[in-house]
């Protein structure tokens, strides 16, 4: 036995080409599954571990001030079991010669605080006065490091500096890259120095403390007896999903594809496993023939071809193993970085490595067996007398075009010749095509959702204003300013959201553009756009309905405005999946929220300045010289790019999966065109004896190989058109974004694919065909 | 025609070379009809392969029609080859997934000799010279030995070449078939094809013009027959 597993063992790597590319075919079937699994398996449990260690509070509420007897109030409030103090202010930091958007965070001592603690990166969490910590996400935006001293524009115009004393990682806040947003943590002694107060309280409920209803309930009594105190709240944050992570639903899209793909890899694997063995064999019947009449048994041999391949199997599973540990590993740490989280560690634990392990052993096998059973049925007399070029009988006209040379006509029959092995690519390529069309095309729909919200709005820049100014002063300086073409002055206000029952809910921006505005051309999922003078009428968008799913058009809705209460019916509903926002007309909101109150946001069309990132520009300058204070601007460019970064693990998952499905499809395709070649080895002799030349070789062996993979492309864009047409409204309700289906995503995507098909087949069958093309005809016909 | 010059050729490296040609001289003038024969392992496939262009020689220099092959290099031989030479295997060697007709046709594609409009009416004369155009639409896979290796000989014909080699056509086939394939490849030669032939069959040396006998690498016999004789005899080297 153990001879005849040696034998089979150097026929099986006397090829060293072939042997390398089924090694290599293997390796990557086996590691994509590795990788998908291993990935999915740190990722499920990194989020929920990682963000339970920050200890996530309840809730949150601002005031504008916390002293001793609010203090006092809320300790002895029965509702809450625990809470902390702390500050949060929104101010401009420097980041380089701009001025950035800063969310600044305050506590006594950072390392002592108990609920949503930042996690120390470097540095030390222990702040002196005029010392800070920034999230380590910001350090970029910021352009400044550990050690560093940064300035800090207060809403009064004063420039404060703070050194850097250390940086965190905070996961209760968005990542600041997305966002384009720095976050700086202070201590109490740096606020008071700066004139500023505790205004920040987190708390933990009595009872079921991330029950979002019981949540809701305890801060609005809370909230009732504070402002009985004399102590008004400007805010509630209570999170959609208490206790959990933010960024757990921006990981469903990517944990969804990840489950899918992991299967599909595995498949994909065995399959080519399966077309391998069956071309390793048919190279191999004279010496199965040989065996046999030298008294090999058909167990014998069948013991020795398993034990052979098993070899193979191993060798194949401690590369895969080792590549789909390191690469998931790192994948891993990619996609959670885009959330912003730092897993504790990227152990794939010891039940998920003995499935891969048992799983990669196993398939193979067992997907093996079946070309190894019937390859070694083979007769004696039948294995011996393979001699000269393959003697299958061939019947039938074949296909027939009568323009084609006979090269090309060759061509076009091999693919034909193994049925089996013709059928098992085009199952490949044709999974791998209609994968390939339903990625893509999601993708698209997804990017054109973006697009199409984004393209709403036809200001390229904004800026939001700190207190209220004159219209008239607005006027004459954006007057001045040559880069502005067109502006507008919008108003905004917070509102809160009231449930049936007289529950405080959610705050809302309640937005009113200008009467007949052309800084917005809104498209509406249902229903209309606001107009001018009507009453008691607002326009949701689509990121409102996702938070109040209760709602639907024509509906009333009750807001808190101030502390009133107004019921509005919703008239329209904006195709805005990114933001909440509520928007009224401006009658309305003057009478809601007042005049003289609200934000005022102006929304300007500029010579070009919104095509840049972070464009800070003369137009803030010239603003705050002129003593109007801008507390927040954007250019289209960051709401675009905030927008997209926000489905960015899911996008980047969707590009990993289609560079594994064109990888493991196309090594696939390699190895087959390898295992074809071979079996024809002596036929491609012959075409040089009778005056083929190695183009023409090259050219027969590679248009077989892109004959194969353009073939597929039927079965691939029917396929990925059904897939597509189902996946994309349910890769919609994943990620919270509403996704229409349409021909164009499926169409562009399908092309694209057939021009990958053609690229896969080419490079495919481009290495076999010149390898093959070089051997000397007389090697060739020396075993004859 | 053809003109060997010291044809050596060696297997292996240092210790383990083994030389299977040891300095071949020999000329082979048009039309002639010559017979290659010897035992197993006297070199004579292996003279055949280098007189093709198959393989290289060693050793030696090998002129065809004042051509001298050794400086060209496999695309140069190979197309060298499609225009001027045919070649007849044992195994007979047609492409399975290709028709007769297009088996023919296949070595006319890939030189692109012939004219394109001129193919198939040229296959059509040669099928019928070797009576097989009644099965010019049947697969390779459905024809006995015999009737492949007609179409081989079409094919090898397919091109209109100066030389004709065949490497033990009948070795393959049966009695009645063995016969049938030298009477045409006899034909061939009397309508003025240059034809060489390695055989071990004794029978095969009916038609002949020339028997060439090689043992352990060298020329031992070279025996030229007269036209009209050359049926009758026998050698005794076989």
């Amino acid at each position: 036995m153990q001879k005849t597993v040696k034998h089979i063992l150097r026929d099986l790597t006397k090829d060293k080409h072939r042997a390398v590319l089924s090694m290599l075919a293997l390796i990557i079937g086996m590691a994509a599954f590795g990788i998908i699994l291993f990935c999915y398996t740190i990722i499920v449990r990194e989020i929920p571990e990682v963000y339970q260690e920050t200890q996530p509070a309840s809730a949150s509420l601002m005031v504008s001030q916390v002293d001793d007897e609010l203090y006092n109030i809320i300790e002895d409030y029965s509702g809450v079991s625990d809470f902390q103090i702390g500050g949060y202010y929104n101010f401009r930091v420097k980041a380089g010669d701009e001025w950035k958007t800063l969310e600044l965070f305050a506590d006594q001592d950072y390392s002592e605080r108990v609920y949503n603690k930042p996690g120390l990166l470097t540095g030390i969490l222990s702040l002196k006065a005029n010392e800070a910590l920034v999230e380590g996400d910001a350090i970029s935006i910021a352009k400044a490091d550990v050690g560093d001293t940064v300035s800090v524009m207060l809403d009064n115009s004063e420039v404060k500096e703070v050194t850097l004393a250390g940086s965190v990682n905070d996961l209760s806040v968005h990542p600041a890259t997305m966002h384009n947003v720095v976050y700086l943590y202070v201590g109490f002694e740096t606020l008071e120095e700066w004139g500023l107060l505790p205004n920040k309280i987190e708390y933990v409920v009595s009872g079921e403390k991330y029950d979002r209803e019981n949540i809701l309930q305890v801060s609005n009594e809370l909230i009732d007896l504070l402002e009985s105190r004399g102590y008004p709240v400007s805010s509630l944050q209570v999170e959609d999903t208490p206790g959990k992570s933010m960024h757990m639903e921006e990981y469903q899209g990517a944990l969804f594809l990840l489950q899918i793909f992991s299967i599909i890899a595995l498949i994909f694997g065995c399959m080519i496993m399966s077309n391998l063995i069956s071309g390793i064999l048919s190279n191999q019947i004279r010496q199965i023939g040989i065996i046999k009449a030298i008294g090999g048994t058909y167990r014998s041999i069948v013991t020795a071809y398993f034990l052979a391949i098993l070899l193979f199997t191993v060798v194949a599973a401690a590369i895969s193993a080792a590549i789909a540990l390191l690469v998931s590993a790192r994948l891993a740490e990619v996609l959670l970085g885009i959330g912003n989280m730092i897993p504790d560690s990227t152990k794939v634990p010891g039940s998920i490595l003995a499935v891969f392990g048992v799983t990669i052993f196993l398939l193979p096998l067992l997907t093996s067996a079946f070309p190894v059973a019937k390859g070694l049925r083979i007769s004696v007399k039948e294995a011996v007398s393979d001699y000269g070029i393959n003697k299958q009988v061939i019947s039938g006209k074949g296909v027939e075009i009568s323009f084609l040379s006979r090269p090309v006509l060759l061509s076009l029959r091999n693919m034909f010749r193994r049925k089996g092995r013709f059928l098992f690519n085009v199952v490949i390529l044709t999974f791998a095509g209609s994968l390939f069309i339903a990625v893509l095309s999601n993708l698209i729909t997804v990017q054109n959702a973006i697009n199409e919200s984004v393209g709403m709005l036809n200001y390229d820049y904004e800026m939001t204003v700190t207190g209220q100014v004159e219209e008239e002063r607005i006027s004459e300086l954006a007057n001045e300013a040559e880069e502005i073409s067109a502006y507008e002055v919008w108003k905004e206000a917070t509102v809160w959201h009231l449930y049936g029952d007289g529950q405080i809910g959610n705050a809302y921006s309640l937005i009113s553009p200008e009467d007949n505005s052309a800084m917005i051309e809104p498209v509406m999922t249902s229903g209309r756009w606001i107009e001018n003078q009507k009453q008691n009428q607002v326009v949701v968008t689509e990121g409102f309905l996702e938070n109040e799913s209760q709602y639907e058009l024509g509906d009333t809705i009750e807001f808190q405005i101030n502390d009133d209460v107004y019921s509005f019916q919703i008239v329209g509903i904006l195709n805005d999946f990114n933001m909440a926002k509520v928007y009224i007309n401006r009658s309305q909101f003057d009478e809601v929220v007042g005049q003289g109150n609200g934000l005022q946001s102006i929304k300007l069309i500029s010579s070009g300045i919104g095509n840049r990132r972070s464009p800070y520009s003369g137009i803030d300058v010239r603003f705050e010289e002129n003593g109007i204070y801008i507390y927040t601007s954007e250019s289209i460019n960051d709401i675009t790019n905030t927008l997209k970064s926000h489905y960015s693990v899911t996008l980047q998952t969707f590009f990993i999966i289609i560079l594994l499905i064109v990888a493991v499809a196309g090594f696939g395709l390699t190895a087959t065109v390898n295992a074809q070649t071979s079996e024809r080895i002596k036929e491609i002799g012959v075409m040089k004896a009778i005056g083929a030349v190695k183009k023409q070789i090259i050219r027969i062996i590679t248009a077989e190989s892109i004959f194969i993979s353009l073939f597929s492309c039927g079965g691939a864009a029917v396929l990925g058109a059904v897939i597509s047409v189902v996946s994309i409204p349910l890769f919609g309700e994943i990620i919270n974004v509403p996704l229409t289906v349409s021909a164009v995503p499926i169409l562009v995507s399908f092309l694209l694919w057939v021009l990958l098909a053609f690229v896969v087949g080419y490079l495919s069958g481009r290495k076999v065909a010149k390898r093959t093309a070089n051997i000397p005809a007389a090697k060739i016909f020396a075993a004859e | 025609m053809i003109k060997l010059i010291n044809i050596k050729k060696e297997y292996g490296a240092g210790d383990k070379a083994q030389e299977v040609l040891k300095g071949v001289d020999l000329t082979i003038d048009q039309g002639e009809y010559v017979i290659i024969a010897g035992k197993s392992g006297s070199g004579k496939s292996t003279l055949l392969n280098i007189i093709s262009g198959i393989d290289r020689a060693s050793a030696g220099k090998i002129v065809i029609d004042q051509e001298d092959i050794r400086d060209l290099n496999e695309d140069q031989l190979a197309r060298w080859r499609g225009e001027k030479l045919g070649i007849i295997f044992q195994f007979f060697q047609l492409i399975p997934t290709l028709s007769i007709m297009e088996n023919v046709l296949l070595p006319m594609d890939l030189v692109n000799k012939i004219p394109p409009n001129k193919r198939t009416e040229k296959v059509g004369i040669l099928l019928k010279t070797v009576d097989m155009y009644d099965h010019r639409d049947k697969r390779p896979g459905q024809l006995s030995g015999g009737e492949q290796q007609r179409v081989a000989i079409a094919r090898a014909l397919a091109n209109d070449v100066n030389l004709v080699v065949a490497d033990e056509p009948t070795g393959n086939l049966d009695t009645k078939n063995t016969e049938h394939i030298l009477t045409l490849l006899k034909n061939l030669n009397k309508q003025g094809q240059t034809i060489v032939m390695v055989t071990h069959e004794k029978g095969d040396i009916e038609g002949a013009t020339r028997r060439i006998v090689l043992q352990d690498g060298l020329i031992i016999d070279d025996v030229k027959y007269d036209k009209g004789d050359i049926c009758k005899k026998q050698s005794n080297t076989f």
